[in-house]
């Protein structure tokens, strides 16, 4: 089953130093997110993974083509109570606390006090940040802010996870727990979506990669072909035929 | 402990350039703000940029115009006529951004009448807080008193008296504006006037300069009433101040509070050198 | 309603823990020794002077404190991308503007009362020294919600800019407008239509008149004078001042829903 379904999508900016000039970000991209898999989305910094990204929230909208996720258009409510989002670079609330932050992220998502209080506990201890969960979010370093992004991510369990660039600004052991994390979370049977152009990261635990470049989807390599070769190479491989 | 250093020197520092240059800075700041107080934009525009704060605005320059003025007084028992100018302006301002402000009708009543003489602006605002304070029995009275002892205008004076008194409920002021209507006893009545002013004044400086002012009217009295007695008893008008002591009909010269010597005119008015009476007999 | 109730808390939580806020506390506390300079600067109805420096201050400090807050608000949301983060979760986009919109009423609704309650008692203390004049507790008490409804006015044309413009500070200052623009409109027109000025060209009374028509004419909502000296206010002109400013919010939070629906989130 296809949850998220990108047909033929484009989209241009307008580019405000240049006359108003319209730059094209996406050059009809079609691809589809199938339901329990890792997708990764690699490419180049500049190449169009976060407006894609953008684009599957509902906080852009294409200039052709449709968009559907979870059997709707992105923005309903509805599907957006099954979605979380990691942005790359995360700035949170930062006169709240991780608490206070989980608690008012883990209520929209519809868990109980209960729930909640239990949730909270378990994904604080889960991404390392026990101790500094009382901390007001604005002292947190580069690497805590991403810990607390991946925690808001998983949190109610949502059936689809978008993560954008979700291994910044952590350390070796902070990317051996959002690896383990996102695997987790995955067997416990959510979809996960996530850019990256660091391709290591993307090889170890995705069961199908697209490869984006200069806004067009190039490849979509499958699970059979990453075991066989290096993500790298194919990759440049790929950049390269273009 | 080099920081440490570096502070308390800064300290020190800022210790030393307060207690040596700012002091004569603030000296020659504080001279040219005594000219601030001529400032003003049009009433509207000073209106307008009050925005939603007319009444501090206007509190504010009312203070600022006291101030003024008490430091004038210290320097001059006499203001100097630019003040005119100055208490006329900042009333039309006061008035225009907040109409209902009692405290600057009372002050420009206050100087315009008895400094400068200039009843008809003191009027003028006189009307006006009538006119945005209709229950305000004081403003009455004082156009009442204005009417009766600067404009001599008995009829008008006995009629404002009267509406003061309707509003107030004051039997005193009621038969004040009965006295009025008949015109006797100018000096009497107004010393009656003044007299109950000054029970009801609160502020200190206030009460002080209408006391004095009190005393400045009693004494023209005891000499009206000496000069009353000499036409009773010779029919004609006496020839100067001192006849009035040769005649057994007063002590002596009374002592004008003003600083001024006390003398006749050909019409046997009592005049003092002091403008005191000058000023408040001038005719508009 | 669960959610915008949510949003409505997280922003309150934010306003409230500005550092903004805990200064405008403590200049507060400060303030109240200006009420007892105040009582010895004034001549007569001391009462009114005294209550004129209460509502002044009280007005001053929440325009001031919401003015501040929604600089530090948007500026996280627009220039610092928060808005990106928040329009992913699960609330609807016109929850974010209803959220933000009441958090923000709730935070300067705390300060107005806050104020108006903290003064009282010296207030009352001061009065009963010199009590020449009269003191109506009703209308001290009423007075914050005319603050409130103007207050209403800013936050929504402030959120309105923030989906039009995509620098906050450009929200700002366009806020700071309506407000100038708000307060003048009354003087300005009565002043150039009235026939005080003299010949004016057409361009310009039509400018005029259409911006008197466009603007929300703030200076509505400016009761103080009517409060202090017990002037002519009927209920129903009161309820009316009340009707203008929260139907106006209205119309402008629905147009802001509406252009914020379709806003792409760069």
């Amino acid at each position: 089953m296809e949850i998220v379904q990108f047909v033929e999508v484009e989209k241009s900016f307008r580019l405000k130093d240049i006359g108003g000039l319209k730059q094209k970000v996406l050059r009809g991209v079609s691809f589809s997110v199938k339901k329990g898999e890792i997708f990764g989305l690699v490419g180049l910094n500049g190449q169009g993974k976060s407006t894609t990204i953008k684009i599957m929230l509902g906080l852009l909208f294409p200039d052709r083509g449709d968009v559907i996720v979870f059997d709707s258009y992105p923005g309903d409510l509805k599907i957006k109570k099954k979605i979380s989002y990691l942005p790359e670079n995360p700035v949170f609330f930062e006169s709240l606390n991780a608490i206070e932050f989980l608690s008012f992220v883990g209520r929209l998502r519809g868990l109980d006090k209960k729930n909640l209080k239990s949730s909270i506990g378990t994904l604080i201890e889960k991404v390392g940040l026990s101790g500094n969960e009382k901390k007001p979010i604005r002292k947190y370093s580069r690497g805590m802010l991403q810990r607390l992004g991946l925690a808001q991510a998983f949190i109610g369990n949502p059936e689809l996870v978008i993560l954008d660039e979700p291994l910044n600004g952590l350390d070796p052991l902070g990317r051996k727990m959002a690896r383990d994390l996102i695997i987790e979370a995955n067997k416990e049977g959510s979809t996960i979506f996530f850019t990256s152009h660091i391709l290591e990261d993307i090889e170890k635990i995705c069961s199908r990669v697209g490869i984006l470049h200069k806004g067009e989807l190039l490849k979509i390599v499958e699970a059979p072909e990453l075991q066989e070769k290096p993500l790298e190479d194919i990759f440049l491989g790929v950049i390269e035929q273009q | 402990m080099r920081r440490l250093i570096i502070i308390l020197l800064s300290v020190t520092f800022i210790f030393v350039i307060n207690l040596t240059i700012m002091p004569s800075l603030s000296r020659k700041h504080r001279n040219l703000k005594k000219e601030y107080i001529k400032l003003f934009f049009s009433p509207s525009f000073e209106k307008w940029s009050a925005f939603e704060w007319r009444t501090m605005k206007g509190f504010f320059h009312t203070v600022n115009l006291r101030v003024y003025l008490g430091k004038l007084r210290e320097e001059t028992p006499v203001l100097p006529p630019e003040a005119e100018t100055v208490i006329v302006k900042a009333t039309e301002v006061v008035s225009c951004i907040n109409p209902y402000y009692y405290d600057i009708y009372y002050i420009a009543n206050g100087f315009l009448t008895w400094d400068f003489g200039n009843v008809e602006m003191a009027n003028k605002f006189l009307f006006k807080a009538i006119k945005y304070r209709p229950r305000d029995w004081f403003f009455y009275f004082l156009l009442g008193f204005n009417y009766f002892y600067f404009l001599k205008d008995y009829k008008k004076g006995g009629f404002y008296i009267k509406k003061a008194a309707e509003i107030r409920r004051s039997p005193f002021l009621s038969s004040l504006a009965a006295r009025l209507m008949y015109a006797s006893g100018r000096t009497e009545v107004a010393i009656q006037i003044l007299r109950s002013m000054i029970k009801n004044a609160k502020e200190e400086g206030w009460r002080k300069s209408l006391s004095k002012r009190l005393k400045a009217l009693e004494r023209v009295l005891l000499i009206e009433k000496a000069v009353e007695q000499y036409r009773l008893k010779f029919h004609k008008n006496p020839h100067d101040i001192n006849e009035l002591v040769d005649k057994g009909l007063l002590k002596e010269i009374p002592e004008d509070p003003y600083g001024g010597i006390f003398y006749l005119d050909e019409d046997g008015m009592v005049k003092t050198t002091s403008n005191f009476t000058e000023r408040f007999q001038r005719t508009p | 309603m669960r959610d915008i109730l949510e949003f409505t808390r997280i922003t309150l939580k934010q306003s409230t823990r500005l550092r903004a806020f805990y200064s405008a506390f403590v200049i507060t506390l400060v303030s109240l020794i200006g009420l007892f300079v105040i009582y010895s600067f004034s001549m007569f109805e001391i009462p009114r002077i005294l209550e004129s420096y209460v509502l002044s201050y009280t007005n001053f400090i929440v325009l001031l404190m919401v003015f501040f807050t929604l600089f530090s608000l948007l500026q996280y949301d627009i220039d610092r991308k928060t808005l990106q983060y928040v329009i992913a979760l699960p609330l609807r986009r016109r929850d974010y503007i209803v959220g933000r919109y009441l958090g923000i009423m709730c935070f300067s609704a705390i300060i107005a009362y806050g104020i108006i309650v903290l003064f009282y008692p010296f207030l009352i203390l001061l009065m009963k020294q010199r009590p020449d004049a009269p003191f109506n507790v009703v209308r001290y008490f009423t007075y914050p919600l005319f603050l409130l409804a103007e207050v209403s006015l800013i936050i929504s044309f402030a959120l309105l800019f923030t989906t039009l413009s995509t620098k906050s500070i450009i929200s700002v200052i366009s806020t700071v407008g309506v407000y100038l623009i708000g307060h003048s409109l009354d003087e300005v027109k009565e002043f150039l239509l009235g026939g005080h000025a003299q010949e004016i060209p057409l361009f310009s009374k039509i400018l005029v008149k259409g911006a008197w028509y466009i603007f929300p004419n703030l200076s509505l909502f400016d009761v103080k004078l009517r409060m202090v000296y017990n002037l002519q206010f009927s209920f129903e002109e009161a309820l009316m001042i009340i009707i203008y400013g929260i139907g106006y919010t209205l119309a402008v939070l629905v147009i802001t829903c509406a252009l914020f629906e379709r806003k792409e989130i760069l």
